[in-house]
């Protein structure tokens, strides 16, 4: 084992009837990491998280959390936390309320109960009932809910739903700075630029089973082809130059992107392509002012690897 | 070499305890402005109601003990629990425990709540004492406020009983209390299938009003022609009960029957809800309650409970005492004196049914006070029996609550003091209640 796991998955399998939610899972997260979990509807992503919380157990497969084996619902070790479908709060309390409860249930002290509100930026609406938050508001007490247990392992479904940009990057520091301290966070989401933002791996599923897991800039490597906008000095040459490159296809114009970019070049290349046509553009006295991927290396990766199980969607992102 | 202590993680942690998870069920449950209001309602409403209705001159004859309202301190707090049988007690637990695993559910918090806990059954234990606690509160609020309301508007007197007999006021409370202490077997099992309901139907309303659908059924049960035996065996007769502690001598034996059946009933709902619950998937978002398998899960057994109570009461009942026609538990003065020992007990029914109406012809008692024992009276077909004489209500009040104004509910009852020798050479006929209404006066027969 090359480094502590906070959780060690491996051939994890759940089927719900006739319906197989995970085939055959591994997953590795090692502790102060940040660790993304994404995929498309119905890739079992929510199931994992349940069963990393313990609310189920596998069907088959072993599973580590915090090096002690699960192998029954409920049965975490301490110090585990989070939340999945959202956070679970009771409107007709105030955030504190809401925090002292679950403090109490736990059996700590409200010692921390301000601090935790303070980290998620919700110390002046303390006293107010829940039932007049905003969502924005709701996921960060429901983040502050799980802080209260001093997690080391923190398991989050879409965490940034509903936050303002403010909000967003409030919570990126709160995460950011668990994972410098120490714990290890699970995130889902289907916002790919917080995903690259914060995490250092990522696990991408589809259809139940894992089709990435690994390191976020490995995924560009691996990826095979993406999508890139290239705008030139002299377009015309540049279109030339790109249709002469070898293993680089460009992409007829999309109404889209010319309503952004008319003079913009799009084409669909590997890594060494697209080094192959900076290249040729530079011999042939062509200036290069942009070269950027349509989409984020995340997205398009995630697209790609999962477009097999999610065409239509993916004709619809594009 | 430095050795470094590593504190590994539990291999799953303990759940937390019922007690914490008890309160943390306690603390929701008391921060809904809906249960808040029913607290204040019920410690107040009841108090104001009777001293309110004690002090008019048109009292609610046609309730039990409604009559007694400006005599006695002791009626109020009765005709509050007869009230309450009624709608009160079915409303109230609808609203706590029928809503209390419902709410998780539309909130969505079922998945935090076992991460905090832990432990579903540990769930399922607090959740419950915690709505039976704050069941408890509302009917200890029922029963307190109707006292403190009728002791402080009218007084702290003799209370008269269903057969006429007078009760002194220290016997008047302990029966009160005893009869308010009756319907809580009774109201757990409207609680209990509120848990059930809440448990098998999810998010949807209709586990939220499934006690108060209950009570409606029941009531409307109690007044078709069914047999006696199937009555006895509903959750809701000892809701009715009751009454038994105020004839003469006290007919405890239905009350026990009553509560023994509302227990089964109790302990089968909870049971179900149990099996119910424990039996949940929760990692499934989109759950929402057992569905259409809640008749059989849940409807089916109940009713099955429903056919075992009427064959063990059946055979109960048809083994009495040699040469007796009552049921077993029948009060022994009852058995040797029957009132009516021919009919059937529909017919009975039927036929005391009339009675209901107290402003027509009523049972007369004729009181004996020297004696202080009565025979029994029969007026046409119905028959009615006493066994004490006619009150004496307080003097201050005698004059005024016996006079013709108060119409021909009002009990005859001449004040004491005016007319002693009058009493003694006439004797008094006092207007009573039946003990158990229509639906009960079989137990007499």
């Amino acid at each position: 084992m090359p480094e502590n796991l906070a959780v060690r998955a491996r051939g994890i399998s759940k089927s719900f009837d006739e319906v197989v939610a995970l085939d055959g899972v591994d997953l590795d997260i090692a502790e102060a990491q940040i660790h993304g979990l994404v995929g498309p509807n119905g890739a079992g992503k929510t199931t994992l998280l349940g069963l990393l919380l313990g609310l189920a157990v596998a069907d088959g497969g072993d599973l580590e959390i915090l090096g002690s084996p699960v192998r029954r619902t409920l049965s975490l070790p301490d110090r585990v936390a989070g939340f999945v479908d959202g956070p679970g709060l009771y409107p007709s309390l105030t955030a504190s309320q809401n925090l002292a409860a679950l403090a109490r249930l736990r059996g700590s002290g409200s010692d921390g109960i301000g601090d935790a509100l303070e980290q998620v930026g919700l110390t002046d609406v303390a006293h107010d009932r829940v039932r007049g938050f905003s969502l924005g508001m709701r996921q960060r007490l429901g983040l502050a809910a799980a802080l209260l247990t001093k997690p080391r392992l923190l398991v989050l479904d879409e965490p940034a739903n509903g936050l303002d940009p403010a909000g967003t990057r409030h919570v990126h520091r709160v995460l950011m700075g668990l994972a410098a301290d120490g714990t290890s966070v699970v995130l889902s989401s289907h916002r790919m630029d917080d995903l690259a933002a914060l995490c250092s791996e990522v696990t991408i599923l589809a259809t139940g089973r894992v089709v990435f897991s690994g390191p976020v800039g490995k995924l560009a490597a691996e990826t095979d082809e993406l999508d890139y906008r290239v705008r030139t000095s002299d377009p015309a040459a540049a279109r030339r130059v790109a249709s002469e490159t070898p293993q680089l296809r460009v992409l007829p114009d999309d109404e889209l992107l010319r309503r952004h970019d008319a003079e913009a070049l799009l084409v669909r290349a590997a890594v060494p392509a697209l080094d192959d046509l900076v290249a040729r553009l530079v011999r042939a006295n062509v200036a290069v002012r942009e070269l950027a991927p349509v989409v984020a290396p995340l997205e398009a990766a995630f697209l790609a690897l999962t477009a097999a199980t999610n065409a239509p969607s993916e004709d619809e992102d594009l | 070499m430095t050795a470094v202590a590593v504190a590994l993680p539990r291999a799953g942690a303990r759940p937390a305890p019922v007690r914490r998870s008890y309160r943390f069920e306690l603390v929701k449950l008391l921060a809904q402005w809906r249960i808040r209001l029913l607290i204040l309602a019920c410690w107040v409403g009841p108090a104001l109601l009777v001293a309110v209705i004690s002090q008019q001159s048109s009292l609610p004859a046609d309730t039990v003990f409604g009559r007694w309202m400006s005599q006695t301190g002791w009626a109020g707090p009765l005709v509050v629990l007869s009230f309450s049988c009624s709608y009160v007690l079915p409303i109230v637990t609808s609203l706590v425990a029928g809503d209390v695993f419902a709410a998780e559910d539309r909130l969505g918090t079922w998945r935090h709540l076992l991460v905090a806990v832990r432990s579903p059954r540990r769930i399922f234990a607090a959740k419950t004492l915690a709505s039976l606690t704050v069941i408890l509160l509302l009917v200890a609020g029922l029963a307190a406020s109707g006292i403190v309301g009728g002791l402080a508007a009218v007084g702290n007197r003799p209370l008269v009983g269903l057969d006429g007999q007078l009760l002194a006021p220290a016997h008047a409370a302990g029966t009160v209390l005893l009869a308010w202490a009756s319907v809580l077997a009774p109201t757990l099992a409207f609680a209990a299938v509120g848990l059930l309901g809440s448990v098998a139907l999810g998010r949807s309303p209709m586990g939220l009003v499934v006690p108060a659908l209950l009570a409606i059924a029941l009531q409307l049960a109690q007044l078709l022609p069914l047999p006696v035996v199937v009555r006895v065996a509903l959750p809701s007769y000892a809701f009715i009960a009751w009454r038994g502690l105020f004839t003469g001598p006290p007919q405890i034996g239905p009350i026990v029957v009553g509560v023994i059946v509302s227990l089964a009933w109790a302990v089968a709902a909870t049971a179900l809800a149990y099996v119910l619950f424990m039996r949940r998937d929760f990692t499934d978002a989109a759950y929402d309650g057992v569905g259409r398998r809640v008749l059989v899960q849940a409807a089916l057994p109940l009713a099955a409970l429903l056919a075992v109570t009427v064959g063990v009461i059946a055979v109960a009942t048809r083994s009495p005492a040699p040469g007796s026609t009552n049921p077993s538990w029948t009060a022994p003065s009852r058995r040797r004196s029957p009132i009516c020992t021919s009919c059937r007990p529909e017919s009975c029914i039927v036929r005391t049914s009339r009675r209901r109406s107290y402003g027509a012809a009523p049972p007369a008692i004729r009181a004996d006070p020297s004696s202080q024992t009565t025979e029994p009276a029969t007026t046409g077909d119905v028959s009615c029996r006493g066994t004490s004489p006619a009150p004496q209500p307080p003097a201050r009040r005698s004059t005024s609550s016996m006079s013709p104004q108060t119409g021909g509910t009002r009990p005859m009852v001449t004040d004491p003091r005016k007319s002693t020798a009058s009493s003694r050479s006439t004797p008094q006929r006092v207007m009573h209640p039946t003990p158990f209404g229509s639906s009960t006066d079989w137990s007499i027969c």
